[in-house]
């Protein structure tokens, strides 16, 4: 048991979640200030589980105090944090602009209802899934976060949304199912369900074997890799678009989430190497796939959530480089390129999905050509865009600049070709199906607003884009805080930042 | 040549699929045949619990943690159905007749449903010393529900009043409340006081049995509900 | 003996549920196929708990956390499937004649 008393993190699963209870117990009386309070006490946590990781280093905690095997433990470290502070950023920012996006109209009112307790529920479950080192623990967070994700997608209550959302449903329990197999096997050859002990005692053989497959299979149709994509666009698209906003930046992150935890500290390496080369080759098919899908979308969220097909991509590019006999320093280049990537796509497309938001409301559709003329009539928003558009695209200073460069000095070092010419070309195609939005926000035609936005949504959206910004600029804060905790065999390239 | 293409598909999901239950098989056949996974250190550390069977100790205590967040699916899952249908819900008959107007059928109502109360109240009781707890209590309570229902006895519709949407969420909140007060008294998250961790355990398994039984019959009526309406405009 | 005896049906039962989920297009029996998936699975955990004479009370816990997820989602997915039905008179996923 550790020394701590009292562990500040707790908080971020336990406040969204009392948060999100009362809410579903006193409806619509009193939101503002319970969401209010909710949202002030989860980044007094988040900042308080910064500070503790910042003057102790990585430390665990064992819920209830037993301690692997018997019971369920977290593990605090700099991965965590960071993505954990992803989450928080973005819940914030789609909260806000939740409670001015849900109007007055009986509809809306029904559908904030349901949509504030299931939010926080989701943001709770999210939360527990970044800070758990526990396989089993790992299949309830996905299942409630998942839950809750298809309920809100269905919320929008639009009849391409029911599709979306049930097939959404019916993969995602499959997929749990996959993931659950090989848990079960791992469990039954190991004794324990904690990721250390489980990777402590694991050896290579059909056992190894099943539980990587069976995990990684499950966790791959989760996070929407490359060729299991095909449920993200219909369900990304058509959820509300607050919603929209949190699925793409962090509910898909989830998995790729535990698959990073797994790939860096479970596997033999007799067994990973192949699955590891796999998922490379399918990160690399998803960028280039995505994005040319991306372009020939004609309406405004599709075009968005294709997008986020091929910036998962990027993530699971880096996975080939953790294979046996890469050099540490290349290894660590390009987990910690994984991390980043996975912060600032996190970050620009919540604020594109929030602006999005935006300009649908602004014009009453959803279609490309809407958009025409109305970034003069709403240029915050339209600078929002223009600023997460910058991050997607890979150019500094946006967030997703730094990332792709550093898994492209991974790639040189190695002296393979192929990542790198699908990293530039990924690049491209970004900004062809981005200015093809631009193009049109930027047009000098003369548009009638159907409804002028509340400046609120304006301003969480343009908070974010910011953010996505400020986040490319602070590169040495962001890196030397994955340092701390960095898994075994990672942290060589972390060391030499200064 | 649709149709070959759909031959050639079909025939991969099979090959895939039996490929994984070759793999599961091959597992499970490398797998120590006496492994006795963790039933010696649950041994060990019942006398800690505050319970004596070890299932309620694993979901209550060492697991506790799991069981909270799986009641919130739940509950998750009640908001999610809510979220699809109108705010009154008609109750689900699949009497013709309500069951007041039938003698055997009220008399019937009347041994079962006490009957099976006290024998769920029992399940949450027994809990703590053999197989029994705050799932099966629940689900007597919940089918309590689904009977009452088919019947005609509960009013026609159901409101989602505050009284209601309290009995739901009961479970979670007193859960979490527990959760959140031991991280406070103890320092870790669910640490119950020793003496009364018996005590707390049965609390927290009291309010689970009940919203457990009540989402459950929630859920039944909102499912049935609708495949009454599927029956009535289907062609 | 026993325990390999009940693994290999749960194996079995598990790959026929997922055989079911993607070839039967009516939207129930995809459910029914998914929760015979389900069910393999669990029996998988419990019999391999039952390994070493008394049984592992670890995996029935994990078993009873999975079935009541499982519950859940199965009633959400029923209410979600109905609600598309009488918006769309649809009742496959790829539905070609879906009412307008």
């Amino acid at each position: 048991m550790t020394g701590w008393t009292l562990g500040p993190e707790a908080g971020l699963v336990g406040f969204p979640a009392l948060g999100a209870v009362v809410l579903a117990i006193t409806a619509a009386r009193g939101r503002r200030l319970v969401v209010g309070l909710t949202l002030a006490a989860t980044l007094v946590a988040l900042v308080m589980t910064l500070t503790r990781l910042l003057s102790v280093g990585a430390y665990e905690q064992d819920i209830g105090g037993w301690g692997a095997p018997l019971g369920i433990g977290w593990r605090i470290d700099g991965f965590a944090v960071l993505m954990l502070g992803l989450s928080v950023a973005v819940g914030i920012a789609v909260s806000i602009y939740s409670l001015a996006y849900f109007g007055d109209e009986p509809g809306d009112r029904r559908r904030a209802l349901f949509f504030w307790p299931l939010w926080f529920f989701l943001w709770s479950a999210l939360h527990g899934l970044f800070l758990s080192r526990d396989l089993f623990n790992w299949y309830v967070t996905l299942e409630l976060s998942g839950l809750a994700a298809v309920a809100l997608i269905a919320l929008s209550g639009r009849a391409d949304a029911l599709t979306g959302s049930l097939r959404y449903l019916l993969l995602a329990l499959a997929a749990s199912l996959l993931y659950l197999l090989g848990v079960v096997v791992l469990y039954s050859a190991t004794g324990s369900l904690d990721l250390a002990q489980v990777a402590a005692r694991l050896t290579p053989g059909p056992v190894a074997l099943a539980a990587i497959l069976l995990i990684t299979a499950g966790l791959v149709v989760k996070s929407a890799l490359f060729p299991a994509h095909f449920w993200l666009p219909s369900a990304h698209a058509s959820a509300p678009s607050p919603v929209s906003a949190v699925l793409s930046a962090l509910v898909v992150k989830g998995g790729f989430y535990i698959l990073a935890r797994t790939m860096t500290g479970l596997w033999p390496a007799a067994v990973a190497d192949g699955v590891l080369l796999g998922l490379g080759w399918l990160g690399g098919a998803a960028v280039l796939w995505g994005s040319l899908l991306a372009i020939r979308q004609q309406h405004l969220k599709l075009v968005i959530a294709y997008s986020t097909v091929a910036q998962l991509g990027y993530l699971f590019m880096a996975f080939p480089f953790w294979m046996e006999g890469v050099g540490e320093q290349v290894a660590s280049r390009a987990w910690a390129g994984a991390a980043y990537q996975a912060v600032s796509h996190g970050l620009a497309k919540a604020a594109l999905f929030l602006a999005a938001g935006v300009l649908i409301h602004a014009r009453g559709r959803d279609d490309l050509d809407a958009l025409r003329g109305l970034g003069a009539h709403l240029p915050v928003t339209a600078t929002a865009m223009a600023l997460a558009g910058i991050s997607l695209m890979g150019i500094p200073p946006g967030a997703g600049f730094l990332p792709k460069w550093m898994m492209m000095t991974a790639a040189i070092q190695e002296g393979r070709i192929l990542p790198i010419v699908v990293l530039i070309t990924g690049g491209l195609l970004a900004v062809g199906y981005l200015f093809r939005i631009f193009r049109r926000l930027l047009a000098a035609d003369d548009v009638v607003l159907a409804h002028p936005p509340p400046r609120i949504l304006e301003l969480a959206a343009l908070g974010l884009a910011i953010l996505s910004i400020v986040t490319g600029l602070s590169s040495l804060p962001i890196l030397s805080l994955l340092r701390i905790g960095a898994p075994e065999g990672f942290a060589a390239y972390l060391e030499s930042v200064p | 040549m649709n149709t070959f293409i759909q031959r050639c598909l079909h025939g991969g999901v099979i090959a895939v699929l039996a490929g994984l239950a070759i793999l599961l098989a091959r597992a499970v056949l490398a797998l120590d045949p006496e492994g006795r996974g963790l039933a010696d250190t649950v041994s060990a550390a019942i006398p800690d619990s505050g319970v004596l069977h070890p299932l309620t100790a694993v979901l209550l205590n060492f697991r506790g943690y799991d069981t909270l967040l799986e009641i919130a699916v739940l509950l998750v899952a009640v908001l999610a159905v809510w979220s699809l249908e109108p705010p009154v819900a008609p109750c689900a008959r699949v009497l013709q007749e309500p069951a007041h107007r039938n003698p055997v059928l009220l008399v019937g109502l009347g041994v079962m449903v006490p009957m099976i109360a006290m024998t769920a109240g029992y399940f949450v009781w027994v809990g703590a010393y053999r197989p029994g707890g705050a799932f099966q209590g629940g689900a007597l309570l919940g089918a309590i529900g689904v009977m009452l229902a088919s019947t005609g006895v509960l009013p026609s519709s159901i409101h989602r009043t505050i009284r209601v949407r309290l009995a739901v969420a009961a479970g979670f909140l007193v859960f979490l409340l527990v959760a959140l007060l031991t991280a406070g008294g103890s320092g870790t998250l669910l640490t119950y006081p020793k003496p009364w961790a018996g005590l707390v355990i049965l609390a927290i398994e009291t309010a689970l049995a009940l919203s457990i039984g009540v989402s459950l019959a929630l859920l039944f009526m909102a499912a049935a509900d609708r495949a009454t309406v599927h029956r009535e405009d289907a062609p | 003996m026993t325990v390999t005896i009940y693994s290999m049906a749960a194996i079995a039962l598990f790959v026929l549920g997922l055989y079911g989920l993607w070839w039967q297009p009516h939207l129930l029996r995809k459910l029914v196929s998914l929760n015979i998936a389900s069910a393999g699975a669990f029996l998988l955990m419990v019999a391999l708990a039952f390994r070493g004479g008394d049984p592992d009370p670890v995996p029935h816990a994990l078993v009873l956390t999975g079935i009541v997820i499982s519950v859940s989602a199965t009633a959400f997915a029923v209410v979600l499937a109905a609600r598309r039905y009488r918006e769309t008179g649809a009742v496959e996923l790829d539905d070609p004649e879906e009412r307008p």
